[in-house]
């Protein structure tokens, strides 16, 4: 292997096509990330063997392939011997004949202490790091693919995993196995490492050792990994991945995000959600009464879409604000303002109005908009929402 | 529904299409969708008169973004209409001044087609509050005083109910009088 470095540690600023290669770089491990479908195993294991040997390790004895990352998180306690403190709430993710499944192929014996340090940008690279020509456009690429890999898919994922976790008051019940280590807390897969690491190879100035090799081959062919020092959790990726255009995880009928084995997350622009608010038709009384703010405005959000403000603001029980007004401009049809307090957490006002065209289906579409709780009037309201008086709104000709 | 912008080809009668169409022409406070003609009267945001000539393709006063509608404005005759760039929370879209026997539309797949009689306006888009979003910190901390308003309220309450047995107790002591001697 051809050191590109000169001996002193001093590398030329990038050039004009290295720096071309910088987004291609990020689109390549952006697509890693938010990768599906099945995962190269065979890559993945020749990976995991370079990045054993390339520590100065030997390979893992198991090897052990499971089907999402809360099969891999568990199957990671199990390993250490935490099988006793894996919830109940864990378990339950996963359907029946996977959470079996995890337990057959998981051995118990020789618990395992720890996870191993795994190093993508090792020490070496001073210079490089310390040359802000180089610094700054690799942490730009580090934070770019960071921006689109974390709320499409790695955020979401991390905190369903770690929310089921066993808590203090678990690990009380069982003193001595809740003094084990919990190796199978969700692992970050370093993609903004990774990506920096893959962008110095293409550039030439910086050649992977063959534990950085084994690193970038995992990240390219399989999902989270969890490496012990004598066995391998590997998981697969997702079958179904789901995002809204912001790039964050959405679906609004079904899961957001399936693994094959069977575990799925729920997700509302973000926001994760239990499965019957977004499959089932849940009574807007028990969705406006959900305790978590965010997952209660997502579901009143949902039900607004499916079943019309109209309905969501009669049943809920919201207190109304001021009086009815007919709209000005359109006849037949009014503007109501509510009080959201307890949707939103804040002092904000719900104006309820209605199109004034007919939909191709000869029903009206109804609008809900959000203005300052200092205002106590419907007609007012409209007339904040574009900056006039509400005398001045009042003498509006038409709407459509 | 029927548009002026499905109907027409490049240099059509425009007002022709709108009579047949029978879109009414207004000259007072109108809005379509979240889009509102004002009369510069009532607005008196200061802009100037407008320059630049609508063209015979249209402009598109609030473009379709993640599955909204463009907001189309067309012109026959002498309309000017100049963009109005403010902050990206301004809700002023530009100026419009339709000249004297003109006519301007605007076109909304959606909405359906208005007419805009000679005059100067402005033109604005709704605004909309957007809820406060928290931080995990911020909400433990709202939650936490919650609580504690939630305890001091009980607190207060049991308080109150104390205060008012005790009284309760001592009016019934004060109506038994010792006889002194």
């Amino acid at each position: 292997m051809v050191d590109l470095r000169p001996a002193h540690g001093h590398v030329p600023p990038p050039t004009a096509e290295q720096q071309a290669l910088l987004s291609a770089v990020r689109d390549e491990w952006v697509a890693h990330g938010l990768a599906t479908g099945p995962a190269d195993r065979a890559a993945a294991e020749a990976g995991v063997r370079d990045v054993y040997l390339g520590a100065g390790r030997r390979p893992p004895e198991h090897v052990i392939w499971l089907g999402s990352p809360m099969a891999g998180s568990i199957g990671a306690d199990i390993r250490a011997g935490r099988r006793a403190l894996v919830t109940r709430r864990a378990w339950r993710t996963l359907p029946e004949a996977s959470a079996d499944a995890v337990v057959g192929r998981v051995p118990e014996d020789d618990p395992e202490t720890d996870l191993i340090m795994l190093d993508p940008l090792p020490s070496d690279l001073d210079a490089l790091e310390r040359d802000p020509r180089w610094s700054g456009p690799l942490s730009r690429l580090g934070r770019e693919v960071a921006a689109a890999v974390e709320p499409g898919l790695d955020e979401p994922v991390g905190s369903a995993v770690d929310q089921v976790a066993a808590t203090w008051q678990d690990a009380e019940r069982l003193p001595e196995v809740g003094a084990l280590p919990r190796l199978g807390a969700h692992r970050p897969r370093m993609l903004r490492q990774l990506a920096q690491l893959a962008y110095l190879e293409r550039c030439g100035v910086w050649e992977p050792d063959r534990h950085g090799r084994g690193l970038l081959q995992v990240g390219r062919s399989a999902g989270e990994w969890w490496p012990m020092r004598n066995s391998v959790i590997l998981t697969e990726r997702p079958t179904e991945l789901h995002h809204d255009t912001e790039g964050r995880l959405h679906h609004p009928s079904g899961p957001a995000v399936r693994y094959p084995d069977g575990w799925c997350l729920w997700a509302w622009h973000g926001v994760l959600v239990p499965r019957e608010i977004v499959e089932d038709d849940v009574p807007i009384a028990r969705a406006v009464s959900l305790r978590n703010s965010e997952q209660r405005r997502c579901a009143v959000e949902i039900l607004a879409g499916r079943a019309g403000w109209r309905r969501v603001v009669t049943e809920s029980g919201w207190p109304r604000v001021g009086r009815e007004a007919p709209d000005p401009g359109n006849p037949g049809q009014v503007l109501s303002l509510w009080c959201v307090e307890e949707l939103y957490d804040d002092h904000l006002h719900l104006l309820l109005m209605t199109n004034g065209t007919l939909e191709r289906d000869g029903t009206r579409r109804e609008f809900g908009e959000l203005v300052p709780g200092w205002i106590r009037d419907p007609i007012q309201a409209a007339a904040w929402q574009i900056g006039l008086t509400s005398d001045q709104y009042h003498e509006t000709t038409r709407r459509t | 529904m029927k548009l002026l912008s499905n109907v027409r080809s490049n240099g059509a009668d425009l007002a022709h299409l709108a009579a047949e169409l029978d879109i009414p022409t207004i000259a007072g406070l109108q809005h379509q969708g979240d889009v509102s003609v004002i009369p510069a009267a009532m607005a008196a945001d200061g802009l100037g008169r407008p320059t630049a000539q609508v063209p015979a393709a249209g402009v598109a006063v609030v473009r379709g973004e993640a599955g909204g509608h463009t907001h189309l404005l067309l012109a026959s005759g002498d309309v000017r209409y100049d963009v109005h760039d403010g902050a990206a929370d301004d809700i002023t879209l530009g100026s419009l001044e339709v000249g004297e026997g003109a006519t301007a539309w605007l076109d909304h797949p959606e909405h359906g087609n208005t007419g805009i009689a000679p005059g100067l306006y402005v033109l604005r888009r709704k605004r909309e509050m957007a809820p406060r979003v928290f931080t995990p910190e911020t909400r433990r901390k709202r939650e936490q005083a919650r609580k504690l308003a939630r305890k001091q309220a009980v607190r207060d309450q049991a308080a109150r109910e104390q205060e008012a047995r005790e009284q309760a107790e001592r009016e019934q002591f004060a109506s038994v009088r010792f006889v002194a001697d």
